[in-house]
C-alpha cells in the first residue's frame, strides 16, 4: 500500500515516515510511505493509496480532501496526539483503517 | 429615662396571608426574643455611669439566662448599640457618646473625642468662638486637604449649639485664589461696590462681609489676598468698620473672621495683618495624625459612602492596609477622594457585572494606592493591630453607626459548633441528604483548619490560648501520636487548642453540644473515635467538666483530617535576592512584588562599602525563616554571593540554589513560581531556563501556562459537594496522567465568583474544559453537567486530555529522533517562541495545531543545524513580499532560537510558518 503524508516542509513528517515504515515492517507489510510538502501534494497523489496531512496544515485539509475524492483516494488529518508523540504504529493504522 | 425600644421595626404581627399565620408561632418567639433584648439593652443603658457588666452580672440581675444575655448582649454590641471593653472578662457598657457628661455633647466635643490628635486646635477653636463679647479672629494654618475648611465649618456649627451666634447665622466662604488676578474685583466681591465705583460697576453691590453679619466670613487661602484686601480686613478686624469700593462713609458689621492658609504665614502675610488675629490653629497632617486616626477617618468616609450609595460596602483587609499607608500628600482631602473614587468604581462594577455585593479588593485601587502595600511591612506591627491578620473583609453598612468584621477572628467570636449547626440546618433546610451533609461538614471542617493555621503564622497562640489548655493539647497529641503510630502536623496542635477553648466556654456556658453524625463517626473511623474518647477523659479531668459523647465525634475530625490534609498545604520556597550596589537588589524585589501583587521576595542589598560577610549574615537571617522543608532559592548578581548557598545550607540545613546573573525577570519567575508552591529544584530549573533563554517575560510566563499541569475544572452552583460528584465521576472515565493533568471542583457557594475564580486559574495553568450548568468563559470549552453525566462529553473531554498530555510529551519523543539537540530543552524554547508569536500576532493557536507547528519548528531547528538539506518554499520571494509585516515579525519572533542554536532561519522556512499562521488565522476567523 501507498501512504502520503503532507506537511508544511515535508520534512517534520519524514521523522513520522521513519517510525511508520518499521512500524509496517514488524507487522509484515509492504508500504511505500513518504513525505512531501503542500506545493508537491497534487504532483503526488497519483502515486497514493490513502493521503494523510499533517495537523500543522490543517487549513489545507479541505482542499486536499476535494482534490483526493476526485481521485477516489480518502484524505484525513493526522491525529495529533499520534503525531505529536510520533506514534507510527497508530498513524499507519490510522492509514490501513482509512483503506477499508 | 429608658429609652423606648429599639427594636419596633421588626415587630411583626402575625395575620393576613396563609402564609404569614404559618409563621406566626415563630414570630412570637421572635417578640419574647426581642423584649428580652429590649430589656437588656434599656439595663445597659441605665447603668451607663458604671464601669459596665458582665453577661454573667447581667443575667444574675435580670434573671435570665447566662447564655442569652450573652447572645443578646452580642448582638447589640454587634448592631452597635452598645460598647464593650477588650479583654476578658468582657464588660458590656453603655455607647461611649452617652457614658459621660449630661449636656449633649457639642459638634467638637465629639470630633475631639474621635481624634486625640485635634484635642489642641479645638480647645483654641472653642476659645476662639467663646471668647467675649464676640469671639476671636483666627487664622487656621495646615498642608493642602487637612480639612481647614470643614474644620471653620465646625467652629460655626459649635458657634450655634453654645448659643453664642443665632441658629440660622451665616457660614460665607470665600476663596482668595478666585479673583487672584483681579485684585480690584475681589476686594469688590468682599467689601460691596458703589455704583460707578468703576467702569462697569452700574449698581450698587452688597458685599460678603455684609452677607456674612452675625456669623462667620471664612476666607479661604488668605495668602492670595492682594495687601490692599489685607489692610482692609485690619482695618474691619480692628474697628469693626469697612467701605464698600468707592464708597466714603463706613459701615459696620459683627462678622467673625476665620482665615486659612497652606503657607507660612509669617512670609505672605502682612505683618499689620497678622497682629489683628489673636488665634492661630494648626491643623495637623494625615501624616502627623498617626495610622490610628487614619484608620478612623477611612471607616468614617466609607461608611458615609455606604450611606450614600445606601449599600453595604465590603473592603478587602489588603485593601484596607493599602490605604492605611500609602503616600497621601494632599492628606484627608484625598483619602475622601480616592476613597469616593474607589467606592465608585466598585459600584460600577457592582453594577455592570451584577455582582453579589459591592466589594472593593486591592486589584480595584488605583495604581498611587496599591503602592501603599509596598509599605505596609513598615508598618506591620500597628496595622496588625488595626486591621488585625485574620478578617478578609470589612463590611460597611449604611444603616450602622459602627462598622464591624464580617467574618469574626476564631479565637474570639464563632465557635466551631455555632457554624456547623448552623450549617446544618440550612442544608437540611434546603433537603440536603445526610451523606451530603456530612461532606460539607468535612470541608467545613478543613476550612476551619485551614484557617486557623493560617491565622496562628501571624497571631502568637499563647496570647490567645490558657496556658493549660496548650499544655493538654501537647499531652493530647502526644498520646495520639503514640496511638495512631503517626506523627500529626502542627497544625492539629493549633486547630486542636482553638476547639478545646471554644469547647470549654461552650460548656461553661451551658451550650449544648451535639454531632449529627456521632454513629456513622463511630463507625467509620473506630481507631480515632476510641481515641478521642480518650481525650474526652483527658479534658474532663484536665478542667472537671462534663463532657457529652458527641465531643468525640469532633475530636475524630481532628484525628481523620490529617489524612486528608497532609500535603496539602506544604510550605513554600522562600526567595532572596542578594545584588551588589544600592538598591538594586530592593528594586527588583519590589516591582517583583508589585507586579504580582504581594510581599513575598525578599531583598538584602550589597552597597560597595559593605563587607560581603555582613551581606551573608543577613542572608542567614533570612534564610532562618525559610522553611527546612522547602528550601530557599537565592538569586544573586556575581562574585563572593555565589558562594552564599552553599555556607548557609551548610551552616542551617535550609536547602539552598543560587542562581546568578539575576535580572527582575528571574526574581518574577522565582516568587511566581515560588507561591504557587513549586519545589525548589522545579524553580531552579526554570528560573535557569529564563537565564539561557532570554526572551520577554510575557514569553516565558505563556510558556510556562503549557507546561504546567492542565486542568478540567468542575463547578456546581449546589456546592463543593456536587462538583466534587462530578470530579469523581471524570475521574472515573476519563484516562490521564495525574503528574499531568488534574481535575478541580470548584466551590462557588462561597464568595468568591465563579468567573473570577476561573480568570484565575486561566492565568495560571491551562485550563482544558469546565464542566458547569452554565457559559463562563468565551474563550474555555464549558461542558455542561448533562453532557457529562450521560457521557456524551466524555470523548472530547478525554480528546482535549490526549492533547494536551501529547504537547507536554512530545519533547521525550523528540529526544530519541532529533539528531543534535536535546528535544526537551528545544521543544521548550520552541514553546517559547509560540506563546510570543501568538501574542503579538494576537492570534491564538488550538493545542491540536501547536503540536503539529512546534514539531515542524524543532524540525526545522534540528536541519538548519545539520545545514544538510535546504527546504525551499516555491515563489517565495513574492510570498515574502506580499506580506511583508507578518515575515519580519516571525522573523523577530525567531531571533532568540537563532542566537541560542546558531542557526538563521531561511527566508524560505519563513514562508513555511508564514503560510500556517495565515491560513490559521482565516480557519479561526
Amino acid at each position: 500500500m501507498k501512504i502520503l503524508l503532507c506537511c508544511a516542509a515535508g520534512m517534520s513528517t519524514s521523522l513520522l515516515v521513519t517510525k511508520m515504515e518499521k512500524a509496517a515492517q514488524e507487522r509484515g507489510l509492504e508500504a511505500k510511505i513518504w513525505a512531501v510538502s503542500v506545493d508537491e501534494v497534487s504532483r503526488h497523489l497519483d502515486e497514493a493509496d490513502v493521503l494523510l496531512v499533517g495537523p500543522q496544515v490543517r487549513y489545507k485539509l479541505p482542499q486536499f480532501r476535494q482534490e483526493a475524492a476526485a481521485k477516489g483516494i480518502p484524505c484525513e488529518l493526522i491525529s495529533p496526539t499520534d503525531y505529536g508523540m510520533v506514534n507510527g504504529a497508530k498513524v499507519l493504522e490510522q492509514a490501513l483503517s482509512m483503506m477499508k | 429615662m429608658s429609652p423606648p425600644s429599639i427594636f419596633q421595626d421588626n415587630h411583626r404581627h402575625g395575620c393576613g396571608t396563609p402564609a404569614e399565620r404559618v409563621q406566626s408561632e415563630d414570630e412570637g418567639m421572635e417578640m419574647k426574643r426581642q423584649r428580652r433584648i429590649d430589656l437588656v439593652f434599656r439595663t445597659i443603658m441605665d447603668q451607663r455611669n458604671k464601669q459596665g457588666v458582665t453577661a454573667h452580672e447581667l443575667a444574675g440581675q435580670l434573671g435570665l439566662s447566662r447564655a442569652n444575655v450573652s447572645h443578646d448582649l452580642n448582638r447589640l454590641w454587634k448592631e452597635g448599640k452598645i460598647g464593650k471593653t477588650a479583654g476578658r472578662p468582657v464588660r458590656f457598657h453603655a455607647p461611649e457618646e452617652r457614658k459621660n457628661g449630661e449636656s449633649p455633647a457639642t459638634v467638637l466635643d465629639k470630633l475631639g473625642r474621635e481624634f486625640q490628635s485635634l484635642t489642641t486646635p479645638i480647645e483654641q477653636a472653642k476659645a476662639a468662638i467663646l471668647y467675649p463679647p464676640k469671639g476671636m479672629h483666627t487664622l487656621i494654618l495646615g498642608e493642602t486637604g487637612v480639612g481647614k475648611t470643614a474644620f471653620a465649618g465646625l467652629m460655626h456649627t459649635y458657634a450655634v449649639e453654645t448659643g453664642k451666634m443665632r441658629h440660622d447665622a451665616p457660614f460665607v466662604t470665600f476663596n482668595c485664589a478666585d479673583y487672584a488676578n483681579n485684585p480690584q474685583l475681589l476686594i469688590g466681591q468682599l467689601f460691596g461696590v458703589k455704583k460707578g465705583a468703576y467702569t462697569g460697576a452700574d449698581a450698587d453691590r452688597v458685599g460678603l462681609i455684609e452677607k456674612a453679619e452675625g456669623g462667620i466670613l471664612f476666607l479661604d487661602e488668605v495668602h492670595r489676598l492682594p495687601a490692599e484686601g489685607q489692610e482692609m480686613f485690619f482695618t474691619f478686624m480692628d474697628k469693626g468698620t469697612y467701605r464698600r469700593l468707592g464708597e466714603t462713609e463706613e459701615r459696620t458689621a459683627h462678622v467673625l473672621i476665620i482665615s486659612s492658609t497652606t503657607e507660612n504665614p509669617e512670609s505672605v502675610l502682612l505683618k499689620t495683618f497678622l497682629r489683628r488675629i489673636p488665634m492661630i490653629i494648626k491643623l495637623p497632617s494625615l501624616r502627623e495624625r498617626g495610622l490610628k486616626e487614619r484608620f478612623q477617618l477611612i471607616v468614617q468616609f466609607f461608611r458615609e459612602e455606604s450611606y450614600r450609595l445606601g449599600k453595604e460596602i465590603h473592603v478587602s483587609a489588603n485593601s484596607m492596609r493599602a490605604l492605611l499607608v500609602y503616600p497621601c500628600p494632599n492628606n484627608i482631602g484625598q483619602l475622601k477622594t480616592d476613597i469616593q473614587l474607589v467606592c465608585a468604581k466598585a459600584y460600577a462594577d457592582y453594577i455592570t457585572c451584577s455582582k453579589e455585593q459591592l466589594e472593593i479588593t486591592s486589584r480595584e485601587l488605583p495604581a498611587h494606592v496599591k503602592e501603599g502595600l509596598l509599605k505596609a511591612k513598615e508598618h506591620r506591627l500597628t496595622l496588625e493591630e488595626l486591621v488585625g491578620s485574620h478578617q478578609q473583609f470589612f463590611v460597611f453598612r449604611p444603616d450602622q453607626e459602627k462598622f464591624f468584621f464580617e467574618k469574626e477572628s476564631v479565637p474570639d467570636g464563632s465557635s466551631l459548633y455555632e457554624d456547623i449547626e448552623k450549617l446544618v440546618k440550612e442544608l437540611r433546610a434546603r433537603g440536603v441528604s445526610d451523606e451530603e451533609v456530612e461532606i460539607d461538614i468535612e470541608n467545613y471542617f478543613s476550612r476551619y483548619i485551614r484557617g486557623v493555621n493560617r491565622q496562628m503564622r501571624k497571631t502568637n497562640l499563647s496570647k490567645i490560648i490558657d496556658p493549660q489548655i496548650m499544655k493538654l493539647v501537647e499531652e493530647i497529641i502526644a498520646f495520639a501520636q503514640g496511638k495512631l503510630q503517626r506523627r500529626l502536623s502542627p497544625k492539629v496542635f493549633h486547630s486542636l487548642a482553638l476547639h478545646i477553648q471554644t469547647l470549654l466556654e461552650r460548656v461553661r456556658h451551658g451550650k449544648q453540644i451535639v454531632n449529627p453524625h456521632l454513629n456513622k463517626m463511630r463507625g467509620k473511623y473506630k481507631t480515632e473515635f476510641g481515641l478521642a474518647l480518650e481525650c474526652v477523659r483527658m479534658i474532663e479531668e484536665a478542667f472537671q467538666v462534663d463532657l457529652p459523647i458527641d465531643e468525640a465525634g469532633f475530636l475524630t475530625m481532628f484525628f481523620i483530617l490529617e489524612d486528608l490534609e497532609a500535603d496539602e498545604e506544604t510550605d513554600t520556597v522562600s526567595v532572596l535576592v542578594i545584588a551588589h550596589g544600592n538598591g538594586t537588589a530592593t528594586a527588583m524585589v519590589e516591582v517583583t512584588n508589585r507586579l504580582l501583587d504581594v510581599h513575598y521576595a525578599q531583598a538584602i542589598d550589597l552597597p560597595l562599602e559593605m563587607e560581603p560577610q555582613e551581606a551573608l549574615e543577613k542572608a542567614k537571617e533570612v534564610a532562618g525563616r525559610a522553611s527546612r522543608k522547602a528550601g530557599m532559592i537565592l538569586l544573586v548578581d556575581m562574585g563572593s554571593l555565589l558562594t552564599f548557598g552553599e555556607l548557609i545550607e551548610k551552616e542551617l540545613g535550609v536547602p539552598v540554589k543560587v542562581v546568578p546573573l539575576v535580572s527582575t525577570l528571574h526574581v518574577i519567575e522565582a516568587t511566581r513560581k515560588a507561591m504557587l508552591g513549586h519545589s525548589l529544584d522545579e524553580i531552579y530549573r526554570d528560573v535557569r531556563l529564563v537565564s539561557t533563554f532570554d526572551s520577554t517575560e510575557t514569553t516565558s510566563r505563556q510558556a510556562n501556562r503549557q507546561t504546567d499541569k492542565a486542568v478540567i475544572l468542575t463547578a456546581c452552583m449546589t456546592g463543593e459537594g456536587s462538583a466534587l460528584a462530578l470530579k469523581n465521576m471524570l475521574q472515573h472515565h476519563l484516562r490521564y496522567d495525574e503528574a499531568l493533568c488534574e481535575i478541580v471542583p470548584l466551590n462557588i457557594v462561597g464568595r468568591e465568583e465563579l468567573k473570577e475564580r476561573i480568570q484565575k486559574w486561566k492565568k495560571e495553568r491551562n485550563v482544558l474544559c469546565v464542566v458547569s450548568s452554565f457559559p463562563i468563559d468565551r474563550d474555555i470549552p464549558t461542558f455542561s453537567i448533562e453532557e457529562v453525566l450521560n457521557l456524551q462529553a466524555l470523548p472530547e473531554i478525554q480528546k482535549k486530555i490526549d492533547i494536551a498530555e501529547t504537547y507536554h510529551r512530545m519533547g521525550e519523543v523528540l529526544d530519541g529522533h532529533l539528531q543534535r539537540v536535546s528535544g526537551v530543552e528545544l521543544l521548550a524554547d520552541v514553546r517559547s517562541i509560540l506563546a510570543h508569536l501568538q501574542r503579538i500576532l494576537n492570534l491564538p493557536i488550538p493545542d491540536e495545531d501547536l503540536i503539529g507547528i512546534s514539531l515542524h519548528l524543532c524540525c526545522m531547528v534540528d536541519r538548519l543545524l545539520g545545514g544538510e538539506i535546504r527546504v525551499a518554499h516555491p515563489n517565495s520571494t513574492e510570498r515574502l513580499a506580499a506580506n511583508p509585516q507578518l515575515a519580519r515579525q516571525i522573523k523577530l519572533g525567531l531571533q532568540p532560537l537563532e542566537q541560542k542554536y546558531g542557526i538563521e532561519v531561511t527566508p524560505d522556512e519563513i514562508c513555511f510558518l508564514m503560510n500556517f499562521f495565515e491560513e490559521n488565522k482565516t480557519l479561526l476567523a
